[in-house]
């Protein structure tokens, strides 16, 4: 049985980073695994920061992630995965999506933006480079005819690289039972794009 | 839902389940982070299983109608933030020495971090103040499994109890096996019991005082059976805590191999204390490590108990600063904490090296936020008649609206707590202060706590200029509705109350309605409520909140354009109005992203008119 996974979520609100910790937490309950999902919900609406913690497994009993205990990081947002780095360590898996919403200080001209390179250079020294994986999520939502299910997109490619610890059919089920039914077979396109895209990669 | 079903419930859902199961039959509260999803779930449920769910116009109101539905014999719920409890806090010490006869509740939740809350404030000292029981849960399914046992705890002491939790308990989600839902057939039967109900008389308020005095003795026998104490292991080193601290320390020890060295309590029940537990833990310990979060609660607590019962014992906590005071824990700061206890070298990941710093990201005001538009016009009317921004303060208060802090609006000059806007725009007047001061408070905010001060600036003629800004619901915490609104919680009708008439019948003269989008005539009103000096003058500024005009409408293909022909790239649609929905491109200029709702107030700020709304 599995004694712990720890995947951290990091985004901006409005991402729709609830409902992807919601179908994994779902899909893990069909395991019959403890799991603890931990969220800074605050003003998660309105463009602030979101940070989310799925936790799993026979040995978890919180909601909260030691620092460097991270087996993932999902970034929905290349910028916000910055502010996860404390959590992983050389052997956790990075996904980033290759696109970022610039916060209101940058737009102002007060800070500065990073650039997705310096972002991916930053992670070249925290995590080995075959486990840095960099999507173009947006596209790929784009694509499945919903570009907001970049969240779906995202879970497509994490599904993709954790066959062993979620069976992909429960995921896929998860989907089913948690999105809005007016935009399921948009989402079941979203995440079947972001499987893909981490298998042709693969063969590469 | 089946009984015995394992689901995925957030803790506030969890907590709405437990009352279901404990046989609820009204539950009230104002709406505040982190403890909105409570009413937010029951509402949805509440007509269909007969339970009476409603959101009250403050903390106070919801406590007393929790109170009286108690007192008539029915089990009641009332949940509210931790600053709620301050503004219930009168009600709440009389409810102590009246006690209750149907069970009740009393969800007050804490946000250490804080996340969202003005303070960190430990509201477990209200047990110690009011002497009434309090009980912390762990997690989701002790949250449900907690609560039903303080509704039979309440019936068996006539006593309100306090359940105590904090954000991380409210806001996890976790499986949770669900139970058997208990109905009781109760109708509200008041007892009319003076010396119980009246605190006019000292003799009687006297003996309530004994009475409660002898419930606490009472409740000290149930504190050892709280089904939320917990021991775990064997060992002779000690770890007491309680709520999600829990969690930390049992996981760390877990992680460092370490749980047969130790015996770790966790306290479900704060008060009273459960004392065979903890004399156990005193006599058989050679040294005590207390983990929680915020004050030095139990700490306190367990070194005078060591003292009373003549222990000599090493303690460790908040006092010697093994753990710390601010701030919420997390497995990192508990785990150095552990090591520190044992004298072992402490290891600190969060202090990586990161060479790449991300921007700040503090959560901008939506796209087409009316509060924008508000802000933008009341600053505008400041400057353009002949004011320096720094004469002219501007009070804020609890809501979205505080945003407006942030650059590049930099409005507001306090938030204080719900409703002190007023009052303290009042207070300056009457201090002296000779150029105009104003006041900015939602509509929701006005209802719970903004009235009474309003009420004082028109008995003193007070040239204050008071902003209400209505945007027609409780926006910040979710979407709430408050008298103000047409609907209730679980969305049937209700009777609107007319802020403006409100306003009038509370004696003010100057009385303007303003459409914040309608940017011009905004600025007009707010020149000629500076420019006034006959009394308070009241603006509301009403326009329904971005988001939720947003979804009732679905998504509206109304949008600005910019003429690039016209555009002089002098970036003031983005430096004047900070919206999220205007990006920038070097090449091309301002960009409007699609999420944009078409408010169409960057119209007004476009210097050569290069922006329209199509």
């Amino acid at each position: 049985m599995l004694d712990k996974f720890n995947l951290v979520i990091a985004g901006v609100g409005g991402q729709g980073i609830l409902t992807l910790s919601r179908i994994i937490a779902r899909a893990v309950l069909g395991l019959n695994l403890k799991v603890f999902v931990g969220e800074t919900l605050g003003m998660a609406q309105r463009g602030g920061i979101v940070q989310s913690y799925v936790r799993f497994g026979s040995n978890v009993e919180g909601p909260l992630i030691e620092y460097g205990k991270a087996n993932a990081l999902i970034a929905l947002d290349y910028v916000e995965a910055l502010r996860a780095i404390p959590f992983i360590s050389h052997d956790s898996i990075v996904i980033l999506n290759s696109h970022t919403i610039p916060p209101t200080s940058t737009l102002l001209g007060a800070e500065k933006l990073p650039t997705l390179d310096e972002v991916k250079f930053e992670f070249q020294r925290h995590v080995d480079e075959d486990k840095l994986i960099i999507v173009d999520a947006n596209s790929l939502a784009a694509e499945a005819g919903l570009p907001i299910a970049i969240n779906v997109v995202m879970l497509g490619v994490f599904a993709s690289l954790f066959k062993d610890v979620i069976p992909v059919k429960l995921l896929r089920d998860s989907i089913c039972s948690v999105v809005p039914k007016k935009y399921l077979r948009e989402n079941l396109k979203a995440f079947e794009l972001g499987m893909l895209c981490m298998e042709s990669s693969k063969n590469t | 839902m089946e009984a015995g079903s394992k689901v995925l419930l957030m803790g506030n859902e969890a907590i709405a389940r437990g009352a279901i199961e404990a046989g609820v039959h009204v539950v009230t509260g104002y709406p505040g982070t982190p403890s909105s999803e409570v009413i937010m779930a029951l509402s949805q449920v509440s007509r269909e299983i007969g339970m009476n769910v409603e959101w009250f116009a403050n903390e106070k109101v919801a406590f007393e109608v929790a109170l009286a539905a108690s007192s008539a014999g029915l089990r009641s719920l009332v949940t509210m933030k931790a600053p709620g409890v301050n503004v219930a806090a009168d009600a709440l010490m009389s409810a102590a020495y009246c006690g209750v006869n149907g069970g009740m509740v009393v969800l007050v939740a804490d946000d250490p971090g804080p996340h969202t809350t003005q303070t960190e404030q430990d509201s477990r000292f209200y047990a110690l103040m009011t002497n009434l029981p309090m009980i912390e849960p762990s997690n989701p399914q002790e949250a449900k499994d907690g609560i039903i046992w303080a509704f039979d705890l309440s019936e068996k002491l006539n006593l309100p109890v306090l359940f105590r939790t904090t954000t991380r308990v409210n806001h996890t989600s976790s499986d949770v096996v669900l139970g058997e839902i208990k109905r009781y057939d109760r109708k509200p039967k008041f007892p009319r019991d003076l010396p119980r109900y009246v605190r006019a008389s000292m003799t009687w308020n006297l003996k309530r005082h004994v009475w409660l005095d002898e419930k606490v003795v009472l409740a000290e026998q149930y504190a050892d059976v709280c089904p939320l104490n917990k021991k775990i292991g064997d060992g002779n080193i000690s770890i007491i805590t309680s709520g999600v601290s829990f969690s930390y320390v049992l996981e760390c020890l877990r992680n460092l191999d370490m749980l047969k060295k130790f015996s770790v309590y966790k306290i479900g029940m704060l008060h009273p204390l459960p004392l065979r537990m903890l004399r156990e833990s005193l006599y058989s310990s050679s040294k005590i490590l207390v983990v929680e979060e915020l004050e030095p609660f139990l700490e306190s607590r367990i070194r005078a108990l060591a003292n009373f019962y003549n222990v000599n014992i090493e303690v460790h906590g908040k006092y010697d600063k093994f753990i710390p005071r601010e701030g919420e824990l997390n497995p990192s700061i508990i785990k150095n904490a552990i090591l520190r206890f044992l004298n072992k070298p402490v290891s600190l990941k969060e202090q990586v090296k990161v060479n790449v710093h991300p921007p700040s990201r503090p959560p901008p005001m939506c796209p087409g936020c009316p509060h924008r538009a508000t802000y933008y016009a009341l600053l505008s009317a400041i400057t353009s008649l002949g004011y320096k921004r720094e004469d002219v303060p501007i009070m804020g208060d609890i809501g979205c609206y505080a945003l407006s802090l942030l650059p590049p609006l930099e409005a507001i000059w306090t938030e204080h707590c719900m409703g002190a806007s007023i009052s303290m725009a009042l207070g300056l007047k009457f201090a002296g202060y000779d150029k105009p001061v104003v006041a900015t408070i939602g509509d929701s905010t006005f209802f719970h706590a903004g009235m009474p001060a309003l009420t004082d600036a028109v008995h003193f003629n007070s040239n204050i200029i008071v902003v209400i800004l209505d945007n027609r619901i409780t926006a910040m915490t979710g979407h709430q509705p408050h008298p103000g609104v047409s609907f209730r919680a679980d969305g049937s009708p209700a009777v609107e109350i007319d802020i403006a008439k409100l306003v009038e019948g509370l004696g003010v003269k100057n009385i303007r309605i303003i459409d914040p989008y309608d940017i011009p005539h905004s600025i007009e009103v707010f020149k000629e409520a500076l420019r006034n000096r006959d009394g308070p003058f009241v603006i509301i500024s009403k326009r329904e909140c971005a988001l939720l005009a947003k979804r009732r409408s679905g998504v509206k293909k109304r949008m600005v354009s910019i003429d690039r022909d016209k555009c002089i790239k002098c970036k003031s649609c983005i430096t004047k109005l900070g919206c999220p929905s205007i990006l920038w491109d070097e090449n091309v200029g301002p960009i409007i992203s699609n999420t944009c709702v078409g408010c169409g107030v960057c119209v007004y700020v476009c210097p050569v008119n290069a922006i329209e709304v199509v």
